[in-house]
């Protein structure tokens, strides 16, 4: 199944780092001959952000050059340049399209030159008019004027205006959108669109509805494509601080006030590498209030929903929201662009794991009706755990993120650690047969092989932590518990090793396990001479497909814990 | 017959330092008989100390045996084999007197070699042929 991820603004490409991460981690998306896996799917990333070079889409894709890395390591010989594949995880096009929505088609030179909404209005382009006459009575001046270059500084009024325009252009294949989106690519292929931004956003809030109208108008006018359109819409879940200064209570800057001000902050983070005159601006820029206020905050995600109940939702398969009881506070104050560099949020994580429903071609209840799970009492949004995060389905199979996270942690272990990667292969048990016939008359594919596995195990323990421990450099919203249980699997630490290897030792005379290995509520028993009966039918397998049924066999084992309480110990 | 193929081959004087009285070579071939006997119990409790701590083993990592560990258990069997012989020489009048200092060393050189030999003989003939090669 083609899958297309529409990350929209900032928060939506946090999401889209999250899915990449999850992928990596393995979480599936279909059975394949009894397996769960995504392997054999694929998955393009399309970026809708005037603000190419944000922290986030850095960040994305410093993660997915990570993702190129493990699938080259567990792949084949089979490689496609732009393209991360193997048959651990889904094939992901590596080259994320960035949709500029100021990137616009224009008549003359002068036609969308501008980065402000005044300069887009004011253009046209083949049968598009000037839409500035009639639009402009709406607007003030300064919302006319001010630069858009980074993104919409959560005002959807000014977004919505540059989405339509950029969403009109797309049905040119020979404009900038339509040339990066290429969807003519897509027609009779059966796609999941999925699309993700924030409800309280400039962007997100303004680019997730004209999108998912666009892509709903087509899919309507033809049916036969198999076309989903899916969108996850985020609630607040965390606020920026506010700006180094407050706004004007009214008029204009002066020129004066504006120098006073770079004077006073123009060396705090938020104005760090910006030449003077763009710290003018942005001074400017805030005095003037155009920046993400957390106050309003709540009051647009209301709206934002309304509009979607009222004008939005029925152009959509499926809707998931996503947020915070009580949203995280970031310390950093960013005006967008590099400096906008925020820990992957666990709220994010929710958001993925929606897609990754989506993707599965699960539905939630029917199109008819609404269905509103919610966190239980006992959550604490700010330290989430992994038994917090909702479950979701692959056919009949529900997917529980904490086992998938343990069944991979003990994959790690299990095949790093309790294979005899150091002896011939000839000299491996007749437990792990198998490998041994595959590896004995060929040393140098299993070297090559355990030098691989260690390198991707690396990245597997990297992916683990830094999607759920909570170092603020990492992440943020989660609680340390997973990741100090977690922590012992992936570790080459001998007391870990020997403690999980005292585990999974066999009983005497019986191939069961002794111990349960543990997290949070899930646990798996799982014994070394089991694990060594598990390896593919076909002797050509490649890493990655070995890993995977290892994955999908522990992923079966594991199973719910009875919880002791205290009271009960 | 092989008795007598033997004890007639010279073979026998090998083992023993001095063979002036009647009988000598019967005590020669009985301290033959001792180093053969010694050699394949030896070799068969080796055998079958390995058998048990492949079948006890609780891990993968446990159970495969490099070929280094095998040479260690082959050569760590060499210690009750002389041990045995030791005891056997040293309890045994004839062979103390006969056999003497020289038919000891020679009769546990050879009860070595057959334990060697069939120590790798066990190995090449069993599954475990994979660990010594």
């Amino acid at each position: 199944m083609r899958n297309v991820f529409i990350a929209v603004g900032g928060s939506g490409t946090k999401v889209a780092e999250a899915l990449i991460r999850l992928l990596a981690i393995g979480f599936p998306t279909r059975k394949e001959n009894g397996i769960l896996t995504s392997a054999g799917d694929s998955l393009q990333i399309w970026r809708l952000d005037p603000d190419l070079n944000s922290g986030a889409a850095i960040s994305l894709g410093n993660y997915l050059k990570e993702y190129e890395e493990l699938q080259s390591l567990l792949n084949g010989n089979n490689n496609t340049p732009g393209i991360a594949s193997s048959r651990w995880a889904m094939d992901v096009d590596t080259r994320v399209r960035h949709l500029d929505p100021l990137q616009l088609p224009r008549m003359s030179d002068s036609d969308n030159s501008l980065k402000t909404l005044e300069g887009i209005l004011d253009s046209r382009y083949g049968r598009v008019k000037k839409s500035l006459p009639f639009l402009a009575p709406f607007y003030e001046k300064k919302d006319l004027a001010v630069e858009i270059d980074r993104g919409f500084y959560q005002k959807p009024f000014i977004g919505a205006a540059v989405m339509a325009v950029f969403a009109e252009s797309l049905t040119d294949e020979n404009s900038p959108g339509g040339k990066a989106c290429s969807l003519t690519g897509f027609q009779n292929v059966a796609t999941n669109f999925f699309l993700c931004g924030s409800l309280h956003g400039g962007t997100g809030a303004s680019g997730v509805p004209i999108m998912g109208k666009y892509l709903g108008s087509l899919k309507r006018n033809n049916q036969s494509w198999d076309w989903r359109v899916g969108a996850c819409l985020l609630t607040p879940y965390c606020v920026p601080p506010q700006p180094p200064f407050g706004t004007l209570r009214e008029g204009v800057p002066t020129s004066q006030q504006i120098d006073d001000l770079v004077k006073e902050h123009g060396d705090k983070p938020a104005f760090s590498g910006l030449t003077f005159e763009d710290k003018r601006k942005l001074v400017e820029q805030i005095l003037l209030g155009f920046y993400a206020e957390p106050e309003a905050m709540e009051a647009r995600a209301r709206q934002g929903l309304a509009y979607y109940r009222d004008h939005s939702a029925d152009y959509f398969d499926e809707l998931y929201l996503a947020g915070k009881p009580e949203p995280d506070k970031l310390k950093v104050w960013s005006n967008g662009g590099k400096s906008q560099s925020n820990p992957l949020n666990s709220a994010e994580v929710v958001a993925a794991l929606a897609a990754l429903n989506f993707f599965s071609r699960a539905g939630t209840g029917n199109p008819e009706s609404y269905v509103i799970p919610s966190s239980t009492e006992e959550l604490n949004s700010e330290k989430m755990t992994l038994r917090d995060l909702p479950c979701y389905t692959v056919g009949p199979d529900e997917i529980d993120p904490e086992r998938v996270f343990l069944a991979t942690a003990v994959m790690h272990h299990l095949v790093t650690k309790q294979i005899p990667w150091h002896l011939p292969a000839k000299a491996f048990p007749k437990d792990i047969e198998r490998l041994r016939k595959v590896y004995q008359d060929n040393e140098s594919r299993k070297a090559d092989d355990w030098n691989r596995f260690q390198s991707a195990a690396a990245l597997f323990a990297k992916a683990v932590m830094t999607t759920i421990d909570p170092n603020p450099e990492h992440t943020i919203g989660w609680s340390a518990e997973d990741a100090t249980r977690i922590w012992p699997y992936l570790s080459n630490d001998a007391a870990n090793v020997k403690e999980i290897t005292a585990k999974t030792a066999k009983k005497f005379m019986s191939k069961e396990a002794k111990g349960e290995l543990e997290l949070g509520d899930s646990g798996l028993r799982v014994s070394t001479f089991e694990f060594g009966e598990w390896c593919p039918e076909s002797a050509d397998f490649t890493r990655g497909e070995y890993l995977r049924l290892v994955w999908s066999n522990l992923l079966a084992l594991a199973h719910k814990r009875m919880r002791v309480t205290a009271g009960e110990k | 017959m092989l008795t007598l193929l033997i004890q007639g081959s010279g073979f026998l004087e090998l083992f023993i330092d001095s063979c002036e009285d009647d009988g000598c070579e019967e005590t020669a071939l009985n301290w033959v008989l001792a180093a053969v006997v010694v050699a394949i119990v030896c070799a068969l409790v080796m055998l079958a100390v390995k058998w048990f701590k492949k079948y006890a083993a609780i891990n993968l990592i446990q159970k495969a045996w490099s070929r280094g560990e095998t040479l260690v258990l082959i050569v760590a069997g060499l210690v009750p084999v002389l041990i045995v012989l030791l005891v056997i020489w040293y309890t045994t009048r004839n062979f103390f007197n006969y056999v003497g200092m020289g038919g000891l060393l020679k009769g546990v050189v050879f009860a070595w070699l057959l334990y060697a030999v069939m120590m790798f003989t066990g190995h090449l003939l069993s599954p475990w042929r994979r660990e010594i090669l």
